[in-house]
C-alpha cells in the first residue's frame, strides 16, 4: 500500500460514477499478459502480493510473464513503460497503483485492442477495468476472530493514513469484534505513513502496554506482529500471509488473492466474452480478499466465524447493514439499510466502538 | 488511568531516544574535530540492512551489530577519504555519503523487505522485579540502549576531560594551531569520522535489530538528519545530546501513547512538537547568546597545511 491509497477519498466517488463501459474487446492474436508493479516485487506486501498474481497467471497460461518494478507513480513513466511491452507484442497490461489511473486510461485510449487492468486504479474505459478488493469483509472475519480471542475487550489495529478503504478496514473490523464479543472496543492509531516499521512496532507495545491483546495492522509491513508475538499477545496480519511473524499468536491474516480474478479475466479475455466492469469490488465471493486459516481461538468460534463468510458469498450479509453509529453517536446508516458501494467510498467517520482520532 | 499512561509512556522513552544519542554523539566527535557528516542517514541505513541481513542468515545479534557496524564504516570510509584526505567539500562529500549509503542499503536490502528477524529484546523483567513498577518499566530495555548512553557519557569525558579531546577539540577549533602545536590534524580528523560513522550505524543497526526486527527500504525514514539537527541543539557537547535525545524521544514517544490511548488528541500537532521545541531552543540560545559560539570555529573547514592561514 503506496500512495495510490492517498488520494482516493477525492476521485474514487467521481470515477466510480464514470459509466461502466460495456463493449467487448478483441485482442489481436493470444493474450501476451505484461506487469507493472509499484514496489519491488519481493516487497513483502503490496507489489509481492501482484507478483504473486503473475506467477499464478503464467503458470495457468503456460507463459512468461515479463515484468517491471519500481514503476513511479508519474504519467510519463507509466506511459513509457507500457508501450515498450506493447511494442514488444503485449496485449495484456496489468498493474496495481492508484497513481497509474491516468496513464491506463490514456493507453486504454489509444490502444483499443489491447487490455488494461489496473488493481486499485480509479479510471475505465471499455478497455480498461480498475478493481479493488472488498477488504472490509475480510476484515470483519477477522474482527469476529480478534472479538472471540481478547479477554481485556480491547483490541489495536495500525492504519496508514484516514482515508476511506481504510477507514472501510478499522470500521469492518470494530463491526466484527462487536458482533462477536459485545463491548469490544478498537483502539485505532494512524501512522501517517505507508512503511515505518520503526513507530509500527512502538505503537504495537504501547498499545498492548494500555491493555490491547490483539493487535491488527493493516500496513505492508509485520513489525507490530512482531512485537504482539514477544509479548505473547494475539495479532492480526494483512495482505500476505504473516503467520510467519507471529506464529504463536496470529488469528488470520487479510489477504489479496489477485490472481482469482485476473486468471478468470483472462480466460474471458481470449475467448472474446470480456467486458470492463469499469471500477468494480471483489471480495470473498470471487476470492480477491480472504482470510489465511483461523488460528488459536475454539473450533466452535471458527465455525461461527466461517458460517458468516458463507452468508458473504451467498450475498445474505454485508457488515455495513445498518444500525451503523459513529463516534458521537451519530446514526450513519439506519437499521435494515445497507451502504452502498458508492457510498463507502465516501466513508469518513469512524464507528461508535472504534477510538483513536483521524486528526 | 492517567498515572498507567504516564508510566507506559516514560518507558518507552529510552528505547526512542537511543538511537538519536548514538548518531548525535558519533557526529558530535566528528563535528568537533571540525568535520561536518551529512550522510549519518546513508550510514544508518546500511547498518540497519547489514544487521538484518546477518540475521536473516542465522548470524546472532552480536555477530549481526558488529557486521552492521563494518558496513556503516566501509561507508564512513569512503567519507572520509574524500572529505579529509582529498579535501572535497564536506557538505558534498556528506550528500554523497548519504545518497550512496541509501541507494546500496536499497540495493542489497531488495528481496529481503519486511522479513522478521529475532532481533534484541528488553532484558528480562525478573531482574527489575524488586523495584518499583514505573522505574523498572524505565530500566527494563535492551542492552545496546544502555550502551548507547553509556557511550555518550563516555565521549564526554574524552572530550572535555582528557589530553585526547582536548587535542581534538583544537583541530576542530583551530587547526593551523593544532598542526604547530605537533597535532596531526588529518589523523585525527580521520580517527573522528571514523568512530562518528560507528556511533551512526551503531544507531542504525538499532533501529532494526531493536525497533523493528525487520527492514524495509528507506526505514530510517529521516533520522539520520534529526541527529544532524540535534547536534547544533545539544551545542556540540555529549552530555547535553542525553538531554536532547531524551527531550526528543519523550514526545516521539508520547504520539503511540496518546494514539493507541484513544484519547482524542491532534496528532499532527504532536507530532511537530519536537520541531517547534528545538526552534525555541534555538531562539533562546539566540536571545541570550547561550553556548551559541558552541559551534567549532574550524567546522567544515578542510585543513591543508601549505594553505595555512
Amino acid at each position: 500500500m503506496k500512495l495510490k491509497n492517498v488520494a482516493a477519498c477525492a476521485l474514487v466517488a467521481l470515477c466510480a460514477a464514470a459509466p461502466a463501459a460495456q463493449a467487448q474487446v478483441k485482442l489481436d492474436g493470444k493474450p501476451k499478459i505484461a506487469f507493472l508493479f509499484l514496489g519491488t516485487a519481493t516487497d513483502g506486501g503490496w507489489s509481492q502480493s501482484q507478483n504473486a498474481a503473475r506467477l499464478a497467471l503464467a503458470k495457468a497460461y503456460g507463459q512468461k510473464i515479463p515484468y517491471v518494478d519500481n514503476v513511479p507513480e508519474q504519467t510519463a513513466k507509466v506511459e513509457q513503460e507500457i508501450d515498450l511491452f506493447l511494442n514488444h507484442g503485449a496485449n495484456i497490461i496489468i498493474a496495481g497503483s492508484y497513481g497509474y489511473s491516468d496513464a491506463f486510461a490514456a493507453e486504454a485510449k489509444a490502444h483499443p485492442n489491447d487490455v488494461f487492468v489496473n488493481m486499485a486504479g480509479i479510471s475505465s474505459t471499455p478497455n480498461l477495468e480498475s478493481f479493488y478488493g472488498k477488504t472490509f469483509e475480510g476484515w470483519y472475519l477477522a474482527g469476529m476472530a480478534a472479538g472471540y480471542a481478547t479477554k481485556s475487550k480491547s483490541l489495536g489495529m495500525i492504519e496508514g493514513f484516514p482515508i476511506p478503504d481504510v477507514l472501510w478496514d478499522v470500521n469492518a473490523f470494530a463491526l466484527g469484534a462487536q458482533a462477536a464479543n459485545p463491548g469490544t472496543v478498537v483502539h485505532v492509531a494512524f501512522v501517517n505513513s505507508w512503511s515505518d516499521p520503526v513507530k509500527e512496532a512502538q505503537i504495537s507495545a504501547a498499545m498492548i502496554q494500555q491493555g490491547a491483546d490483539v493487535i491488527a495492522t493493516d500496513m505492508d509491513s509485520p513489525a507490530a506482529l512482531v512485537v504482539a508475538e514477544k509479548a505473547g499477545k494475539y495479532s492480526v496480519g494483512y495482505q500476505v500471509d504473516m503467520a510467519k511473524s507471529a506464529p504463536n499468536g496470529i488469528l488470520t491474516s487479510v489477504e489479496f488473492h489477485w490472481e482469482k480474478r485476473l486468471i478468470p479475466m483472462v480466460a474471458e479475455i481470449e475467448k472474446g466474452s470480456w467486458k470492463s466492469g469499469g471500477t468494480p469490488l471483489y471480495g470473498i465471493k470471487e476470492g480477491v480478499v480472504d482470510d489465511a486459516t483461523f488460528q488459536h481461538i475454539p473450533a466452535d468460534d471458527i465455525a461461527k466465524i466461517l458460517a458468516v463468510r458463507q452468508e458473504m458469498i451467498d450475498g445474505k450479509f454485508s457488515p455495513w447493514t445498518g444500525p451503523i453509529a459513529d463516534q458521537s453517536g451519530k446514526v450513519q446508516e439506519p437499521a435494515g439499510q445497507t451502504i452502498s458501494e458508492d457510498d463507502l467510498w465516501n466513508m469518513n467517520y469512524l464507528v461508535a466502538n472504534v477510538k483513536g482520532s483521524m486528526k | 488511568m492517567i498515572a498507567t499512561l504516564l508510566a507506559a509512556w516514560a518507558a518507552t522513552i529510552p528505547a526512542f531516544a537511543a538511537p538519536f544519542l548514538l548518531a548525535t554523539v558519533g557526529l558530535i566527535i566528528n563535528e568537533r574535530a571540525g568535520v561536518m557528516n551529512l550522510g549519518a542517514e546513508g550510514i544508518m541505513a546500511i547498518a540497519a540492512v547489514v544487521s538484518v541481513l546477518i540475521s536473516l542468515d542465522g548470524g546472532g545479534v552480536g555477530v549481526a551489530l558488529l557486521g552492521g557496524v563494518a558496513a556503516g564504516l566501509v561507508l564512513t570510509a569512503v567519507f572520509a577519504v574524500l572529505a579529509v584526505l582529498l579535501r572535497v567539500d564536506q557538505v558534498l562529500a556528506g550528500l554523497v555519503t548519504f545518497a550512496l549509503g541509501i541507494g546500496i542499503s536499497g540495493y542489497v536490502g531488495d528481496g529481503y523487505d519486511n522479513q522478521t528477524i529475532p532481533g534484541l529484546s528488553a532484558l528480562p523483567t525478573s531482574l527489575f522485579g524488586w523495584m518499583p513498577k514505573t522505574l523498572a518499566g524505565v530500566l527494563d530495555q535492551d542492552v545496546l540502549t544502555y550502551v548507547a548512553f553509556g557511550i555518550a557519557v563516555l565521549v564526554w569525558y574524552i572530550i572535555e576531560h582528557t589530553d585526547l579531546g582536548l587535542r581534538l577539540r583544537a583541530v576542530g577549533e583551530d587547526a593551523p594551531a593544532a598542526d604547530a602545536a605537533g597535532v596531526n590534524v588529518a589523523l585525527y580528523r580521520l580517527g573522528a569520522v571514523l568512530a562518528g560513522g560507528v556511533l551512526c550505524a551503531v544507531a542504525g543497526a538499532h533501529l532494526s535489530l531493536v525497533g523493528s526486527h525487520l527492514w524495509v527500504d528507506g526505514m530510517v525514514a529521516g533520522r539520520g538528519w534529526i541527529a544532524v539537527a540535534m547536534v547544533t541543539l545539544a551545542r556540540w557537547n555529549a552530555l547535553r545530546a542525553i538531554a536532547a535525545a531524551l527531550l526528543f524521544g519523550a514526545i516521539q514517544a508520547l504520539v503511540p501513547q496518546l494514539l493507541s490511548s484513544g484519547l482524542n488528541v491532534p496528532v499532527y500537532f504532536i507530532e511537530m512538537s519536537p520541531y517547534l521545541a528545538t526552534l525555541a531552543y534555538l531562539l533562546l540560545a539566540g536571545m541570550f547568546a547561550n553556548g551559541a559560539d558552541a559551534q567549532p570555529v574550524d567546522l567544515g573547514r578542510p585543513y591543508l597545511r601549505e594553505e595555512r592561514r
